[in-house]
Parts: structure tokens; C-alpha cells; sequence
């Protein structure tokens, strides 16, 4: 009985603490619970403390070799491009002309906003142009966009993006893509661009179609067959797509690092509170026993 | 005497890039040799062997496919593979060769897929290439 008068009074001060900003925990169970539930809480935030941490350094390591890959493989995209940029190529537009969006996300979660942004400039792309249809690389998107507009996927990827892509897995993309029953005018590969080991944006690419090709403007200056032309713009394709998925692989990596950095940082900070709130329980549960004697012998004595 | 500025890129690396006298490239339609001044040019390449002129010294690699774009004395070789001569492993080569073929017959007795065949064809003719280059350059 007086037991339960005396943790009252203990707990006063408790809630003037920092416990009480943290979360209340079951107030109503006997203190003993609550050093029970705390000390259980704090383990568990330990241990994901240890996982954040193992996935922080698993993603700086992946960081490095993918932004190594991504400065390659820009220079091949950009050298493949600066053909169409030469020649003036532009995107053929007008009534009736499908579009096609090429999406390169991945497979795995965890890592920010990386999905979610590309997501949005998709959904942007299609209040803008409601027809067009959409191929996903990776699950995150197909997920995300298939809730808002699953009508317009045509095809989807997935098993992309674990580790470095390879030119082999965008030719084969390409290769899928080249085979979908309709023909497009225009695609467009949205990616993740990366611009600093902080920050990324959604960006596209244009892969023009052969029609549009053939019409640019300065393309006449080269000796061309038609046969080269469509391989051409397979190859070119596959160039883009390429660049497009290693670049969005740097910036999951980068993204999920930075994620997994926060994460361990608040969990430090969750650690640092629980504690303390655990000691002062602890105490709080220790000078009630000591009360509790005290009055026991107390009234023994008398 | 002008130069031409070659570029050779794969999608791991930029394998060459230098001011040189001339090239001679694997085309489709045969071999192609590019000196200064040559008119713009686009075409596909096919595995084989890329020759680079140099000052007076020359210079092979072993290309995969891929295109050629040359305009205003700057040749750009985008290509799936470079590979110098020397650095070929023979053995590998004829191993990876062995197994492409075992996995065509295979491939070819149950059911199969054209575009698996002709990857798989790729690859062959790819190799036979770099067997080519390598034994002819040992003599």
C-alpha cells in the first residue's frame, strides 16, 4: 500500500525530466515493469543502432565504386549523345505522337526520397501529357506508381540495381523495350542525376525515335545507311538507359548512406534519453524499497 | 600535318584518347581507314581489331561492336569492349568460346530463344576475333 503512494510521488519528477519528451511508457504498470519495458527498449534501439551503422558503411563502401562506374559510364552516354546533340536532334512533337517514360529506380528501399522524387516528376509528366506510357526499372516505382496511374505501365523490371548495372542488364532493358508491340515517337529516361554526394534530382534523357533522327537538321552532314540508323538508335538507347541506371545507382547509394547516417545519429540520441530515463527509474524504484524498510522497521519498532 | 583526336569509349572506361595520324577500324562493311580530314562519317563497327597509327608507330586493340563517329577530324569509338592486344588471355578466351558453343547446341536441341542464341552467337564471334588478333600478332 504504501508502496504505491511513495512511486506516486517518485514519479513527479520523472515527467518534469526529458521522459517526459521522449514517450510515455505505460504509465499506469508498476515501476519494476517500466525498468523492465525501458531497459527493453533500449536494447532494441541498440540493436538497430548496430544494423543502421552496418548499413551506413555497407552503402560507403557501394558508394565508392558506383560513383566510380557513374563517371565512366557518363562520359560513354554523354560521348553517345553529343552525336544527336550535334546533329540538332530534337524530339518530334504534335498531335497523336506516343511518348514513352522510362523509369530507373531499383529494388530497394531505405535510402530517402530517391523513389519518391522520381515518382513525382513521372506523375508531373503525366498531368502534362495524360497518354503517355510508362516502362519501371526497379519495384519501388512500379509500387509507387502503380497505385496513382497502373494503367499506363507497360512493362516492368525488377532484380535491377542491386549492385552496379552492367551494360549487358541495359541492352537487355533496351532489347525488352525494342520489342513492345507499339511504337513510340519519343522516350524519355527519367533517372536520378547525381550532383553532389549530398544531393540528386530527377533529370531526363531523351532517346529519340529513327523518324526523329533521321530529321535533324545537321544529320545530313554524315554518310549514313538506314540499316546503321535503327541500330543506331538501339545502341544509343542502351547507351542512355546505361548512364541512367548508374547514375541512379550512385545516388541510392549516396542517399542511402546519408539515410542510414540520420538514422544511426537518432538512435544515438533515442539511446542518450532512454538512459537516463532507465537511471532515474532505476533510482526512483530503489528509494522506494529503501522507504518501504525504513517505515517497516519504523513500525516494527513501535 | 593535321591529326585526328580519337576517342575510344566503353561503358566501364574511357579505354584511349589521343591525338593520332590514323586509324583503321573494323566496319561493318569492311575495313575502314580514317586520316585527317575525312568527310563525316557514322557506321557500326564489328568485333575485330582497331588499328592506331601514331607517329610512326602503330598500335592494336581488340574492339567488340559498336559505332563510329567521325566529324571535323574526331573520332569517337563507342564500343562494348577495348581490349589492348597483349593484355587477351587465350586460354580464357577459348574457354569462354567452349562454353558459349556447348550452350548454344544446348540451347538449340530443347527449347530456345532466338535473342539467347544470339547473344550467345555474339559472344562467339567476339572471341573468335580475339583469338584471331592474338595468335596473329604472336606470329
Amino acid at each position: 500500500m504504501s508502496s504505491a503512494v511513495l512511486s506516486r510521488a517518485a514519479r513527479p519528477a520523472l515527467r518534469a525530466g526529458p521522459a517526459a519528451s521522449i514517450r510515455p511508457i505505460v504509465p499506469s504498470a508498476a515501476t519494476f515493469a517500466t525498468l523492465r519495458e525501458i531497459e527493453g527498449r533500449l536494447k532494441s534501439i541498440r540493436n538497430i543502432e548496430k544494423i543502421t551503422k552496418t548499413m551506413k558503411i555497407v552503402a560507403s563502401t557501394k558508394l565508392n565504386r558506383a560513383q566510380r562506374a557513374m563517371t565512366e559510364s557518363r562520359s560513354y552516354g554523354k560521348t553517345s549523345n553529343t552525336v544527336f546533340d550535334n546533329a540538332e536532334t530534337k524530339a518530334l512533337d504534335g498531335e497523336g505522337k506516343k511518348t514513352l517514360l522510362i523509369v530507373a529506380s531499383s529494388d530497394k528501399g531505405l535510402c530517402g526520397g530517391i523513389h519518391s522524387g522520381l515518382s513525382k516528376a513521372v506523375r508531373r509528366k503525366l498531368v502534362e501529357n495524360p497518354d503517355t506510357q510508362i516502362v519501371c526499372i526497379g519495384e519501388k516505382c512500379k509500387a509507387q506508381l502503380g497505385r496513382s496511374s497502373g494503367k499506363s505501365i507497360v512493362l516492368s523490371f525488377a532484380n535491377i540495381g542491386k549492385d552496379i548495372p552492367t551494360f549487358a542488364e541495359a541492352q537487355a532493358i533496351a532489347d525488352q523495350i525494342a520489342q513492345l508491340p507499339n511504337s513510340y515517337e519519343n522516350m524519355e529516361i527519367i533517372y536520378n542525376s547525381f550532383i553532389s554526394a549530398v544531393s540528386y534530382e530527377p533529370r531526363s534523357i531523351e532517346a529519340f525515335s529513327e523518324e526523329a533522327i533521321a530529321n535533324s537538321p545537321n544529320f545530313a552532314a554524315f554518310e549514313i545507311d538506314d540499316e546503321v540508323l535503327s541500330n543506331l538508335r538501339e545502341y544509343a538507347l542502351a547507351n542512355s538507359l546505361y548512364w541512367a541506371l548508374a547514375e541512379g545507382h550512385a545516388c541510392e547509394q549516396s542517399a542511402r548512406r546519408n539515410a542510414m547516417d540520420n538514422a544511426s545519429k537518432n538512435a544515438g540520441d533515442m539511446i542518450n534519453k532512454f538512459q537516463i530515463l532507465f537511471n532515474r527509474t532505476r533510482q526512483a524504484v530503489i528509494t522506494g524499497e529503501l522507504v518501504e524498510i525504513i517505515t517497516g522497521a519504523a513500525a516494527s519498532e513501535a | 600535318m593535321a591529326t585526328l583526336q580519337l576517342e575510344i569509349v566503353t561503358p566501364e572506361k574511357k579505354a584511349y584518347s589521343a591525338e593520332i595520324d590514323s586509324v583503321v577500324l573494323p566496319g561493318v562493311e569492311g575495313e575502314l581507314g580514317i586520316l585527317p580530314n575525312h568527310v563525316a562519317v557514322m557506321t557500326a563497327i564489328k568485333p575485330g581489331e582497331l588499328k592506331i597509327f601514331k607517329s610512326g608507330k602503330e598500335e592494336s586493340l581488340a574492339v567488340g561492336e559498336g559505332f563510329v563517329e567521325v566529324k571535323d577530324n574526331k573520332v569517337s569509338v563507342l564500343t562494348d569492349a577495348a581490349i589492348n592486344i597483349e593484355d587477351i588471355d587465350e586460354g580464357k578466351v577459348e574457354e569462354a568460346m567452349k562454353r558459349a558453343q556447348d550452350a548454344i547446341e544446348k540451347a538449340k536441341a530443347g527449347e530456345h530463344d532466338e535473342a539467347e542464341v544470339a547473344a550467345l552467337s555474339a559472344i562467339i564471334t567476339r572471341s573468335a576475333a580475339h583469338l584471331h588478333l592474338k595468335r596473329r600478332k604472336r606470329g
